[in-house]
Parts: structure tokens; sequence; C-alpha cells
């Protein structure tokens, strides 16, 4: 193009030459290209962000399911003529159901379509009959017969599997671990029926419990004993009476007697329950008789809840209560209803334990089942299962993912239940639960044990509690420190001097946490409890020496003074600082030694009362709060400094002093910028996790004394989700830590952030 | 005066200025807390040898460093087995090595009870690749059982040889048993993949599957050479041997293929000290550890972290540019673009074990469950297939 004589035609034709035309139309591709990958990349951080949080959710979501459950298959009672149920249950493969008849008979079927595998009578004795059914306990499927003759016969159900060219086969059996000759329970009566019956088989105790005819309980435990000698094993038998002593035309209406064979309960047709202790199997004794249930009603179901130490009460009224003995006010131990479950109406005429959980299933003799957890203290379900036909009998499998329901007109329903989560509720999480064996409402974390009978105590309470501790405990440290010392750098430091001291400081920030709650928990904890009384020293000598050196300064003639320029008073103190860490840790030992027995935390121990911790907040708050220093003091000492200076300047010469100018001017206005610096390391506490790992002791406890250690929702992420098994209810209650953490972070930042850039808005109009 | 004093406001001043001194102090005593305990470390600690009354009155010889030491009162030692008359008492953790022969490799005793210490020049300390460190006196060196020298001066100089020597073997058996063997595996496991696709995809002939057990064979002799050369070294490596007298006055013989190093600490002059701890800081670098852990190096730790720093580096700084650039340039100004900012700078302060339980969730969990359902499902479906359930009765 000729740019000496420009000519119109020329350099419009160059415009709109072929060539430039296509080049420009290959930079707006470009241009194109790159703004939509650009949108793209930065949409795509943005739909990272938001699917950590939906994910974490995802995964918490599940927890508030309520359960669920559908109808399977429906059949007609398998084998009818093998007499009327008295017992229904289902293997653990959810594949074969059981049934025990009056007639003494057991019939296997499949759960599938009820068709029977296997029908068989159990031997009994000639011209005899079978009057009674005791259940031990769920796991070990061992069940008692009563007899017509006052004999007992304790049959155990096994489902062996096999995999016969690689295909599962269960085979149901019978066996009889006492022996097929049936055990005679009542002495004295001789041949008297026996009303109710209970059995126990424990490892080398087993115990047999029966009411009889005239209100007597009669015990018959059996002892394995192993000789040491040439291990040949004895059986010892022991016998047991105690007259119930209940009133005239009471009648027992149900008998339970406990896994480890310490307790029996028997309850009468007045609505009450005896607690009796059996752990003397030969003297029997009646520790209490109880009302459970309010006059006029009564009691139409008692089960143990599974571990045996909690009972369920159904009564005529539709309300199941559950209650262990506790100790009262007056520090006996009493059977005390715990809780209350309202939400059937009709009579209970069935309750079906969880095996693995603290959960059951109750039904009614209108057709409902309600599906309930104790502990949680949640009714999951109620639903009508029969249309109002009543139900006579129900059994859920050991998975307690089927439920088999049998109603009055012979008819055996089969349904799925989705259960996964009962253990959490608002209360399991947040109030105080009444736990199994405690003596009231507490506030407990103990995720897991290795038994099946455990109550898992999932409350997140004192593990906020540590949390917010160690984070208050962190902040006393760290605000006076950071935010004083980013007022003297920002404002009264000279220019030379703050250039290094604010990168130093900064430079901590860049320290990783592992090495501070290294050093907190390997040198400090023990530095400290060595030198208690010494630490309490310093806190206490630091201000009040500083302020005796400075007004002994200030009384030096001005010639000393004025050689120290204003800006370096902080550099003068270094050297006092010191002196006065040294004086507070020699004065620790003969202090100690002088006041407190020479053995401080042994002191405070013995003559206050106060538990001593080597790892406690005193350690984790001067760890943590050195961590979060350096952000509370860059952040605030960058509002400080950016105060504008006419502020400033008005102030002085209006004749404020420095202090004046400081906190009636800068402070005011720099201080949206301290609180969002306070905020931000309010957050940082919150969420630090290597520090308070290494130097709490990780105790769940709720105790805001100093001394005493504690355990963050952090640091219990960090030591219980390796081991929790994946989707759990653990699992997922350790990913609503992270969650409640996430969402407590954002909440402070949040705020730190609208507050930031309130300020620059304000700094930008003055 | 005083009234003055405090009205002007100077006291307050003082006080903040004395926090920034705190937060000095509290910075730069932390780096060299770090520094002094961490680098001291390695710095070659002088062995004494004393004689030390055990509790019921008989004497031993101690030869062992000088670990720690504190002063504490009197009452706290419970039942010391001594007359201790003061009220304060000094004692000392002393490192006596010997672990293996001595049960323990540290015991605290009492400065009251320790007499005639001494630092004699030819205490020797072997490093040990297991059982840790060994102290006394070197009495010979020995080829097969053989005495070679028992002149101090000598051995050394022979002590130093073999220990090379030793060093060079265990480098060969090294090469095997990490490369050479390592690559027949490979291949026999590449032998047989390549054998299993030819059956699922029915293709396999005669001649091949005899073409491959050929090659089998040739890879298992091969094997097997390797194996007796490995024999052979193992036996050269465990041919020299010292013989060192401990502190119970025990002699004891210590294999030289068991040593790492060798040297006199109460002899080394300070440029052999600096240079002996040089070569501890560049063991404790690039090295490997040994002894669970607790001797030897980091350096799998350092290449893990800057490897996940590479990784993490590599995958995330172009969506961050990306999402910058996006947000200043591209983005309308307006409420989103804040949220979002805010949302950013939030992102920072969430903890990090929040990430963690977000990565083994969603990574390991979900998507490393899941992955082979996503682009294998055929095989995926073939291996959870149900199996047929028969009930039959005893």
């Amino acid at each position: 193009m000729n740019t000496t004589s420009p000519n119109p035609t020329l350099v419009l034709s160059a415009i709109y030459d072929q060539a430039t035309i296509r080049r420009r139309k290959w930079r707006m591709i470009k241009d194109k290209i790159a703004q939509h990958s650009m949108t793209i990349g930065g949409i795509s951080v943005i739909i990272a962000i938001v699917l950590i949080f939906f994910y974490l959710l995802y995964v918490v979501f599940p927890l508030l399911l309520p359960a669920t459950m559908e109808k399977m298959q429906q059949f007609s009672i398998p084998a009818p003529t093998a007499g009327k149920t008295r017992y229904l249950a289902a293997e653990e493969q959810n594949e074969v159901g059981v049934r025990f008849t009056d007639q003494a008979r057991v019939v296997f079927f499949k759960l599938t379509d009820g068709s029977v595998i296997a029908e068989q009578a159990l031997p009994l004795p000639a011209a005899v009959t079978m009057t009674q059914l005791a259940i031990a306990n769920l796991s070990t499927g061992v069940i008692a017969l009563g007899l017509s003759d006052g004999r007992a016969l304790v049959i155990k159900q096994t489902y062996d599997i096999s995999y016969p060219n690689g295909v599962k086969v269960i085979t149901p059996g019978i066996k009889y671990p006492l022996g097929e000759e049936p055990i005679v329970v009542d002495k004295v009566a001789g041949t008297k029926a026996l009303r109710h019956l209970a059995v126990q088989l424990g490892e080398t105790t087993n115990t047999l419990a029966a009411i009889t005819a005239d209100n007597r309980l009669v015990l018959t435990s059996v002892v394995k004993e192993i000789s040491f000698l040439d291990e040949s094993v004895t059986l010892k038998r022991t016998d047991g009476v105690l007259s119930l002593l209940l009133p005239p035309s009471t009648q027992v209406t149900h008998l339970l007697l406990d896994k480890p064979q310490r307790f029996i309960y028997v309850a009468d047709s007045e609505g009450y329950i005896s607690r009796i202790d059996i752990s003397d199997k030969k003297s029997p004794h009646i520790l209490e008789r109880i009302r459970v249930v309010k006059a006029a009603q009564a009691i139409t179901a008692l089960k143990f809840l599974t571990g045996d130490i909690s009972l369920l009460v159904g009564d005529s009224s539709g309300k199941i209560t559950q209650w262990f003995p506790a100790r009262d006010a007056n520090n006996n131990k009493t059977l005390r209803q715990i809780r209350e479950f309202n939400h059937q109406t009709a009579p209970i005429v069935d309750i079906a334990i969880e095996e693995r959980r603290k959960g059951f299933v109750a039904a009614d003799n209108q057709g409902q089942v309600g599906i309930y957890h104790s502990t949680a203290h949640r009714t999951l379900l109620v639903k009508s299962v029969t249309s109002g036909i009543a139900i006579q009998q129900i059994a859920l499998t050991p998975r307690a993912d089927r439920l088999l329901v049998e109603d009055e007109q012979g008819r055996i329903q089969l349904w799925k239940i989705h259960n996964e989560h009962p253990e959490i509720s608002w209360s399991a999480l947040w109030s105080k639960v009444w736990y199994e064996s405690y003596d009231q409402p507490e506030y407990i974390w103990q995720s897991s044990s290795a038994s099946n009978d455990f109550e898992p105590k999932f409350s997140l309470t004192p593990l906020a509690f540590g949390t917010l501790k160690a984070a208050f405990y962190a902040m006393i440290i760290a605000t006076p420190l950071a935010i004083l010392g980013a007022i003297y750098t920002a404002y009264f430091m000279a220019a030379g001097i703050r250039k290094i001291v604010k990168p130093t400081i900064e430079i901590m920030a860049a320290l990783p946490t592992v090495i501070l709650g290294f050093l907190a928990g390997l040198w400090l904890a023990p530095m400290i409890e060595a030198n208690l009384p010494g630490v309490f020293l310093l806190f206490l000598l630091l201000p009040s020496g500083v302020l005796l050196f400075a007004y002994g300064w200030n009384r030096l003639p001005r010639a000393i003074r004025y050689v120290i320029p204003d800006g370096w008073q902080s550099t003068l103190l270094i050297p006092i600082l010191l002196l006065i860490t040294w004086i507070a840790f020699e004065l620790s030992h003969p202090l100690e030694k002088g006041l407190f027995n020479s053995n401080l935390p042994n002191w405070l121990t013995t003559q206050l009362g106060i538990a001593f911790d080597q790892r406690n907040a005193i350690v984790v708050g001067i760890a943590m709060g050195l961590a979060v220093i350096p952000n509370i003091f860059s952040i605030a000492e960058d509002a400080i400094f950016s105060v504008p200076k006419h502020l400033t300047m008005g102030s002085l010469a209006l004749g404020a002093t420095p202090w004046q100018t400081m906190t009636r001017v800068v402070i005011l206005t720099a201080s949206p910028g301290i609180f969002s610096a306070v905020m931000i390391g309010m957050g940082r506490a919150i969420g630090e996790t290597m520090i308070v790992l290494m130097a709490t002791g990780n105790t769940p406890i709720m105790d805001f004394s100093i001394f005493q250690g504690l355990r963050t929702l952090a640091a219990n992420i960090a030591v219980e989700m390796p081991e929790s098994e994946v989707n759990s209810t653990h699992y997922r209650i350790l990913f609503l830590a992270g969650l409640i953490l996430f969402i407590f972070t954002f909440f402070f930042n949040t705020i730190a952030e609208i507050v930031r850039h309130r300020l620059r808005r304000q700094y930008s109009s003055l | 005066m005083m009234k003055d004093w405090w009205k002007s406001g100077d006291p307050w001043i003082w006080l903040t200025a004395a926090a920034v001194s705190v937060n000095i102090l509290v910075v730069c005593g932390l780096l060299i807390l770090i520094a002094v305990r961490g680098l001291s470390h390695f710095w070659p600690t002088a062995v004494m040898e004393a004689v030390y009354t055990e509790p019921r009155g008989q004497e031993s010889r101690l030869i062992g460093e000088i670990r720690d030491q504190e002063t504490i009162p009197t009452a706290r030692l419970h039942n010391p087995g001594y007359e201790i008359t003061t009220e304060q008492v000094t004692r000392y953790l002393i490192k006596t090595g010997n672990r293996k022969l001595l049960g323990m490799d540290f015991r605290w005793v009492l400065e009251p009870q320790l007499h005639n210490r001494q630092y004699p020049k030819d205490i020797l300390v072997i490093e040990q690749r297991e059982w840790g460190n060994s102290y006394g006196y070197l009495k010979a060196v020995k080829q097969t059982g053989q005495i070679v020298s028992e002149d101090a001066i000598v051995a050394v100089t022979e002590l130093q040889q073999r220990l090379q020597r030793a060093s060079a073997i265990r480098d060969q058996i090294r090469q095997i048993e990490k490369y050479e063997i390592g690559k027949i595996n490979y291949r026999l496991e590449q032998l047989r993949l390549y054998q299993r696709r030819l059956e699922l995809n029915n293709l396999s002939d005669s001649i091949q599957l005899a073409e491959i057990s050929r090659q089998k064979t040739a890879l298992e002799t091969e094997y097997q050479l390797l194996g007796q050369r490995l024999n052979h070294l193992k036996q050269e490596i465990n041919r020299d041997s010292l013989t060192l007298e401990i502190m119970d006055g025990r002699l004891v013989e210590i294999p030289v293929a068991n040593i790492v190093r060798f040297y006199y600490p109460n002899n080394l002059s300070l440029p052999e000290k600096l240079r002996f701890y040089t070569v501890k800081v560049k063991e404790f670098l690039l090295d490997e550890p040994r002894e669970a852990n607790t001797e030897g190096g980091i350096f799998p730790a350092i290449f893990g972290t800057i490897m996940m720093v590479f990784i993490m580096s590599f995958m995330v700084t172009p969506f961050g540019v990306i999402a910058a650039v996006y947000l200043r340039e591209y983005a309308k100004q307006g409420w989103l673009t804040r949220t979002i900012r805010i949302a950013v700078n939030n992102l920072a302060g969430v903890p990090s074990i929040v990430y963690g339980v977000f990565g083994l969730g969603f990574f390991v969990y979900f998507i490393g469950a899941n992955i082979d359902k996503w682009f294998f499902p055929k095989l995926y479906r073939r291996q959870h297939l149900a199996p047929r359930v028969y009930c039959g009765h005893r």
C-alpha cells in the first residue's frame, strides 16, 4: 500500500482485498475459539467447585432418606398340615425360610415361592406334645421346645453352604446341642407342662428357665468344666427355684433370659415386669417388680433389643417402650423407661429384632408394621401390609433386608426392606442420647467396635465442640499478637525494618502445619508439662515486663533515648523479651517446688481435682495460634497500611497524639479489614487438621478446661476415614463432618471476603 | 509524670512493638529449633568410655554416645537403687548401640555413678545394615574365618578395601535382582498374556503354543543361570568379617557385608568430621530407608512429594490460568463474576481434609469402583453373574 499519496480507492480496495478479508476472517475465528475455550475453562473451574460440594452432599444424602419396603412375594403357608406357626425365621442369604409349628414339626421353604424344601418332625417322646417354644438369640439359631411332661428339648437350626460344581447350595438342618433326649427342667412338679420357657447357650454355661403352672420360676443351668489335667469334660448341673409371689389370678405372659445369663425378666398380665437376678443359679432373687404400661393396658409383646440389655415392651395401645436398668437419683439400679415410640395404634402382636443393629420392626393386629431404630429414636416407616387383617408373626432376616409377615388368614408375605441408615437422626447427631448401660443421656462419639451388639454412638456434638474449643484457644493466642503486631508494623515501625519484618512473619504461613504439629506434640507438649508454672509466668511477665521497661526507658535521659530513633522499639525489645522468658523459665522450678509440691500438673489433679493431659488445649492454642498468626497479620497489616495518609496527617495536624490517631482514626477506618482478617484466621483454625491431630490426644470429650485434650471434626476424619467401610453409616457421617467443615469455613471466608470488598470500595471513595 | 506517660498512649505503642518482637522471635526461634535439631543429628558425636556402678554395686564398662541429659529432682527417681543425697540429680541418655547383643540401644545412667570418663581414640563405630550401630574396639579382620590382620592400623586399611569389595558385589546382586530377573519376569508375563489373548479369541493352535512353551523354557533356563550367579555372589559377599570387642568385653563377629560404614569418632579432625557430615546428609537425602525407616535416607518420600507437586501443577495450572483470564477478560463483570471470585478465594480457605475426603470418595471409591463397568461392560458383567442357587436337604 502506498502511504505517501493516500488514494482512497486504493485503501478501500486494500481493506476489501481478498487476502485481507481472509486474514480478518481467520482472526475472528481465532478470537472466537479463544473466547469459547476461555469460557469453557472458566466455567469448568466453577463446575469443579460445585462438584465438590454436591459430591459431599450426594454421599451424605442417603442418611436423610426414610426406610421403604416393597412386597416381593405372597404365598399361602407352606405345608399347612404341619400345624400352626409358632416361630418363623429365615437365614442369612435370604433364600430359605423356616417355620416351627405347634405340632413340633419343622418346615423349611423357599422364600422365592413358598415351596417346601423339607419337612421334619422333631423327635419327641411318645405321647408327649409340645407346649412352648423359646428362642435363645437370633444369631445362634438356638430354640427350646417346652414339652407337656415338663421337659424341654433344645434344638439348633443350621444352614450349611457348599459349592458343588461352583453352584451355591444351602442345606438346612436341625442339630441337638444338648442331645436328642429332652431335659427335665422342673424337678419338683415332675410331669406338669411348663407355661413359659427361655433358653441361652453360652460357651461354658447353658441355662434353661421356665415358669410353671403355679407361677414358680425354675432354673436349670449346666456348666461345662474342662479339666486342666486330661481335658476331660464334666457337666455340672445346678437347679434353682423361685416363687414369683404374683397376686392371685395374675398370669405370666412373657419370660426372657439374657445372653450373659445374669438376668431374667418376667412380664405378667397386670402390666408389670419383674427383674430377677440369676447370677447365682441356685438362689435367684427378685430385684424389682415395676409397672411398664399404663393402667388398663397390657403387655402384648416383649423382646430384647440386640445385645440383650434393653427390653422392648409393646402394649395393647400400640405403643412400644424401651427399658433398661440404669442408676436413678438414689444410685439404685432400676428398670427405667428410656424412650417410647408412639406411631402405631393397635395392640402390638410381635416385635422382630434386627440382629446387627439397634433397630426393630413391630407388627400390630390391624395389619400395620412399623420400622424403628432405638438409639436414633427414629420411626422410619409405618405401613399397612395386610389391609387390615391381623398379623400373627413377623420375622426379619439376619441382614434385616427382608421381612416375613404371616397373617391370620394363613398367608405369608415377603417384603424387601431398604433401610440403610436408620442410626442417624437429628437427635442422634446433635442432642444428648441415652445410650444402653449409661445412667443418663450424654454426648458421646464412639463410632465402632468389633462386636455386633455394640451400640454406635454418633454424636457430632463433642467433635464440633472440640473444633470450636481448639479454634477458640488458637484465636486467644493469635488475635492479640497478630493484630497488635500488625498495628505496629503498619503504622509505627520504621519503613526500613518493616520491609524485613513483614515477609519474615509471613514465612510462617509457608511452613507445613505437619511440622508445627510434630513439634507441638513431641517437643512443646512435654516442655510445657515440665515447665507449667514458667509458661503461666511468661504470660504474666511478658506484658508487665515490657511496660516496666518502657517506663524505665521513658525516664532515661534524652541523650540516650535519642540514640534509638522512633520506630525501632521492637528491635530494642528483643533482648528484653529473651531476658523475661529466661527469667520465667528459671523461676519455674523454684516456684513449682515452693508452691505446688514440686509438680504442678500433679498438684492440679490432687488439690484442685483438675485432670491434666500432656497434650492439652494450651499446646494446641500455642501451636495453632502460630499457624494462624501470619494469615491474620498479613491481612490486618495490609488493611491498616492502606488507610489513606491524608486522614492520619490531618488528625496529627489537629494535635492528636499518634496513639489517639491510631485508635480514633486508623483502626476505625481499617476495622472491616481487621475483622475479615480475624474471620479468615478463624476459618483456618477450624479446618486445621495436622496440628490438632498430633497435639491434642484426640479424646472426644466435652470439657472446656485448658488442661484437657479434645478431638476436632477434621482430626476425626483423618483418624477414622481409613478404616471406615465404604458407604456405611460411619463413612457417610465422616463425609457429613467434611461437609460441615466445608460449610463452616465457607461461611467464615465469605463474610471476610464480602467485608473486604466493601472496604476496598470505601477506600477508593476516600 | 507516670500519669502523663500513661495518657500519651506510649505504653500501648510499646505493647504493640512487643507483639511484633514476639512474632519475630517465635518465627526465628522455630526455624532455628528445627534447623538445630535436624541438622545436628548427623554430626559425629564423640563416643565415651566410662566405668558405671550398677545399682547392686558391681562395676561395668560403658561405651556409647551421650544423646541427652537432664537434671531432675531426686524424688522423681522411683527406687533408683542408690543413696543419693543431693536434691537434684543429673542423668544421661546413652546410646550404647549393639542392640542385637545387649538387647537395647539406649539407657539412662545417673551422673554420680559414672567414673573415669574418657574418649579413647581407637573406639570404632560401625554402622550396620541391620541391628543399628555397634561400638567397640577392632580386634581383627578375617577372611573366611582366617585372621588376616590384627594390627590396628593395617586392619583399618584392610577393612576399607574389603568394604569396597563387598559394596561392589552388593551392587552386582542388586543389578541382577532388580533389573535382570525383573526383565525375565516381564517377558514371562508378556508370554502369559499373549497366550491368554489367543485363548480368549480361540486362535490358539499347536504351533503357536509350542513356540510359547519353547520361549518359556528358554527364559526359565536363563532364570536358573541368574539364580546360580546370585548364589555365588552371596557366598562371595559373606567372605570377610571383623572381630569387635564390645563394652562388656565380649568378642563379636560382624560380617563385612553387614557394614554400611565405620569410623573412629574420637579421632576425626574437623575436615574429616565435615566430610562425614556431608556424606551422612547426602545419604539422608538420596538413599532409600533401611531398618523400617529408622536408618538410611528419605529419597522415596522426597521423590513422592516432588512427583505429586509436578503432577498437580501440570494438571491444575492451565485450569487456574484459564479461569483467571476468563474472569478478568471475557466474563461480563457483574454479580456473577463477583460471586465466582468470592467462591474461588474461599476455596483457598477450605480445609485440606475436605479435599482429601472428596478425593478418596470421588476418585477412589466412585470413579475407581466404576471405571471397569464403564470401559469394559462385557467383562464386568461376566464377572458379576450371580451363580445359580440350589437348595437341597440333608
